[in-house]
């Protein structure tokens, strides 16, 4: 038999376990409610047509961002797992990435102002915007597709340089789309991430209260218009229902990126 | 279709020796057996016919293998090679793709894209492995779907779309049910009028059921190669018999 005092210990930390996930759901719950109490009282026909243009600068910017970084992050990576020979070097690469990852976005921001809108001359537009939050999440990019492909068995690989395959084509027709499913939902969580940035595009893509129609044009997505409304008290209720159709948003991805991976391991 | 010579063949990962002076024939659409004990170096040779140690690093090589007018170790042309010398790996590894896709992977690769050419060519390799009517209905379904002695013939009928002169199989049945070992064996009898096979295997009930040579490796050397029948009732050396009686390995 288990003596009394064990037992009150086991009882002890099982309630201490159960009080963190409570905490945990509770206060994911309270955002959740705070947001979207408030958020649906400024849900009207004036925030709707409001709000349109600005989801489409929102997926402006995502098209764009991934545009530059996804191909780059590809190309980083698979040079890093099938050709490079020095390993200091595959190193290095991996150690800069790991600190770049924690590189606060204002910094990022910072050096796009820098460098693509001054330096480069592209002023505050999508492209320098886009250009800056694709340098953001390339860290990211890169060990995510790091890891997604190396977790390819390397027998597949060698069934295809079996048949005749080229290295290259080996990597292109069997290693990369049998890791799709890990590329695709570290795609869908670097996504979130750019769709809540703001730091990083305050100084890039600009502030401007309108509708983008072309690379050079500045305007805001959904959160740096928050940002903008809850800073100059425009309208409270407003920020809160951008806020809103933002958390709602992020969630999408999410939940999207946990179908991803839970259903993705066969073929 | 040629004969495979290996003459002072010598092979180091490192300052490792796996290898010591191999010299062998393997002889043309017949089927040889390597055995041995783990670590033997039967495997490294196996997969230096198709140069596939070209990717470990450091490994280092010398002698010759030549087949017929193709100088293994030194042609630049890799694709031509393993399109004439194929490869069945012990764990079954179709790719994640089609029935069909699987077996069309290797011609498509070789510049076939008539459809109607690789449809014919994948019902003759899936004939040959007795694959056809199993699946002929199903082969848009995925191969990862199959069980594992379905997924091995796959793998099988995948090598042989690409109509190659030799077959190297490195323990190919090791990691199936006795069923599925058999209906392989079977299919390797058939195969083996058409092709060179060269199978590494760790059974040697097998090796003496469809082999027609045997080869004897022990610590990176050739101990002894002969025909079958003469390797098991009569083998002319010691640690040939000690082995295939289970005194060690």
């Amino acid at each position: 038999m288990i003596p009394i005092r064990k037992k009150l210990w086991i009882g002890f930390l099982y309630l201490l376990v159960i009080l963190a996930v409570l905490l945990v759901i509770g206060v994911l719950g309270l955002i959740f409610f705070d947001i979207i109490s408030k958020g649906i009282q400024g849900v009207n026909r004036v925030f709707i047509v409001n709000t349109i243009p600005i989801l489409w600068n929102t997926l402006q910017l995502i098209f764009f961002t991934f545009l530059f970084s996804v191909p780059i992050a590809l190309m980083a990576v698979l040079y890093l797992v099938e050709y490079a020979k020095a390993e200091w070097f595959v190193k290095l690469v991996r150690f800069a990435s790991g600190i770049l990852a924690g590189v606060p976005s204002i910094i990022y921001g910072l050096v796009g102002m820098g460098l693509f809108v001054r330096m480069f001359g592209l002023g505050l537009s999508l492209y320098a915007g886009a250009l800056t939050v694709g340098l953001l999440i390339l860290p990211m990019l890169i060990r995510a597709f790091e890891d997604a492909i190396r977790a390819v068995p390397s027998t597949y690989k060698s069934a295809a340089l079996s048949l005749g395959a080229s290295q290259l084509r080996a990597l292109f027709t069997v290693v990369l789309p049998s890791a799709r499913t890990s590329l695709l939902s570290a795609i869908m969580l670097a996504l979130g991430r750019v769709v809540g940035e703001t730091a990083a595009l305050i100084l890039t893509l600009g502030t401007a209260n309108a509708l983008i129609r072309s690379i050079w044009d500045s305007g805001r997505t959904l959160s740096l218009n928050m940002f903008v409304l809850a800073k100059e008290s425009i309208s409270l209720t407003e920020a809160y229902a951008s806020a809103m159709v933002l958390l709602l948003m992020v969630f999408l991805i999410n939940m999207i990126a946990n179908l991803l991976t839970g259903d993705g391991r066969h073929g | 279709m040629a004969d495979i010579v290996a003459t002072n063949f010598n092979l180091f990962y490192g300052d490792f020796q796996a290898l010591k002076d191999i010299n062998m024939t393997l002889k043309e659409r017949q089927l040889t057996a390597f055995i041995g004990p783990s670590g033997c170096g039967k495997s490294t040779f196996l997969r230096s016919i198709n140069r596939m140690n070209d990717l470990i690093e450091n490994v280092k090589i010398t002698g010759s293998l030549i087949m017929g007018d193709l100088n293994i170790i030194e042609t630049n042309k890799l694709s031509v090679l393993r399109k004439r010398v194929g490869m069945v790996f012990q764990k079954p590894n179709p790719f994640s793709m089609s029935i069909y896709n699987n077996v069309a992977y290797g011609p498509r690769t070789h510049g076939i894209r008539q459809r109607a050419v690789l449809d014919e060519l994948v019902e003759k390799s899936l004939r040959s492995a007795a694959l056809w009517d199993e699946l002929k209905d199903n082969l848009h379904k995925s191969a990862l779907s199959l069980s594992g002695g379905q997924q091995q013939r796959l793998c099988i009928a995948r090598s042989l779309a690409v109509e190659p002169d030799v077959l190297l199989l490195d323990e190919p049945t090791s990691a199936l049910d006795p069923v599925s070992t058999a209906k392989i064996e079977e299919l390797l009898e058939e195969i083996k009028t058409e092709h060179t096979i060269v199978m590494v295997t760790h059974n040697m009930q097998q090796a003496a059921r469809i082999s027609d040579r045997v080869a004897f490796f022990l610590s990176g050397e050739l101990i002894e190669m002969g025909d079958t029948y003469q390797i098991f009732s009569q083998p002319q050396k010691e640690k040939t018999s000690d082995y295939i009686t289970g005194r060690f390995g």
